[in-house]
């Protein structure tokens, strides 16, 4: 099963070639150029990973990251920084970022970070799997 | 007048980070698609040689983007020189219209960020001033940012030049909650007052017209 990924960025031409460019490399990717309809497609779809621009208009990124985090905490995020301020990277991932990763970034490296955040939203998700059945086991007294 | 200088060239040099730290971030972005464009040319040729037909208009479309980028970079730096040059001489004579067009490139980032457009009229013909050019850009600035909090709904700043008696009044309309916002900051404050004083500048808030005006001299002499 391929990776899937959402891509926010306001650039649309920085959309479209590392789109494709990650389509070619076998992931699944979906773009937008907008912070609101992230967090609409990110409240319809699930996805391995979400590489999210720190400055965009409209809403910047950590606000987009607290909202995506407070309904689906298992969603992995990756900041990307043009700004090279550790500081806002910092903030991020207090505010849970998976991690962050300054532009322009290299494409293996962002891909080595995409496929963590997969591994680690496997593990999540199975967790809360298994809280699930061990609640109905006790709930059920099996 | 020691102090005031003092007090202005503090603020100025925060200022001057802000705009050079915003102006970087957008060569950042332009780097980044350019960086992904090559990757992307790197890659397609990389599947030529497996055996890939190779696409020449997706070639073209992209080399075409990194010309676009190229050129994007170059505007990017010549304003930013602009505006890093306009510390050379404390006083100077500059075209307003042009001047505030530089103003406005420099921090079109900032502002777009906050959702917010800002318009210039040009004046069909020049409109020359001597002043102090960073002090000035300094002090616009400090009214569009003052300004993002109190824009209307449609986000919109609209700037006009004219010339009048009194000097050249600049005129920042648009501003519909001159009144009801609640300030994040007193305006103008201590900082604007310095400028305004550096200036010779005189500023009006007019709440009913959702405008401020900045008047300054044609001709500014200590």
């Amino acid at each position: 099963m391929s990776t899937k990924v959402l891509i926010v960025d306001d650039e649309k031409d920085f959309l479209e070639v590392l789109g494709e460019r990650m389509t070619v490399r076998g992931m699944d990717v979906q773009t937008t150029t907008s912070a609101k309809d992230a967090l609409k497609i990110s409240e319809e779809q699930t996805f391995d990973a979400i590489v999210l621009d720190l400055m965009m208009p409209e809403m910047d990124g950590i606000e987009v990251l607290k909202n995506i985090k407070a309904k689906h905490p298992e969603m992995q995020v990756i900041l990307l920084t043009g700004h090279g301020t550790v500081e806002k990277g910092v903030e991020a991932m207090r505010l849970g970022a998976m991690d962050f990763i300054e532009k322009p970034a290299d494409l293996e490296t962002l891909t080595e970070k995409i496929k963590k955040a997969q591994a680690r939203k496997m593990i999540l998700v199975e967790r809360k799997a298994e809280e699930e059945v061990r609640e109905i086991l006790i709930s059920k007294g099996w | 007048m020691t102090s005031l200088l003092g007090t202005a060239a503090v603020d100025g040099i925060q200022f001057f980070g802000r705009i050079s730290a915003s102006i970087s971030h957008e060569l950042k972005n332009s780097l980044s698609i350019m960086n992904e464009s090559a990757g992307l040319l790197e890659d397609l040729s990389r599947l030529a040689e497996k055996g890939r037909p190779l696409d020449l208009e997706r070639v073209k479309h992209l080399s075409g983007m990194i010309k676009r980028q190229i050129q994007r970079t170059d505007h990017i730096i010549r304003n930013m020189n602009r505006f890093s040059h306009a510390v050379d001489d404390p006083f100077k004579q500059i075209d307003l219209s042009e001047f505030l067009t530089l103003v406005l490139a420099v921090s079109r980032r900032l502002t777009e960020v906050r959702g917010v457009t800002v318009n210039l009229s040009l004046c069909p013909e020049t409109v020359p001033v001597i002043t102090r050019p960073f002090y000035l850009h300094h002090l616009v600035w400090r009214i569009i940012e003052f300004g993002m909090d109190a824009v209307g709904v449609s986000k919109t700043i609209d700037i006009e030049i004219h010339r009048t008696a009194k000097g050249v009044e600049m005129i920042f309309s648009g501003l519909d909650h001159l009144l009801a916002r609640t300030p994040a900051r007193v305006f103008p404050d201590a900082p604007d007052e310095t400028l305004l004083s550096l200036l010779g500048a005189r500023l009006h808030i007019n709440d009913q017209l959702n405008q401020i005006r900045l008047v300054i001299p044609e001709r500014f002499e200590i």
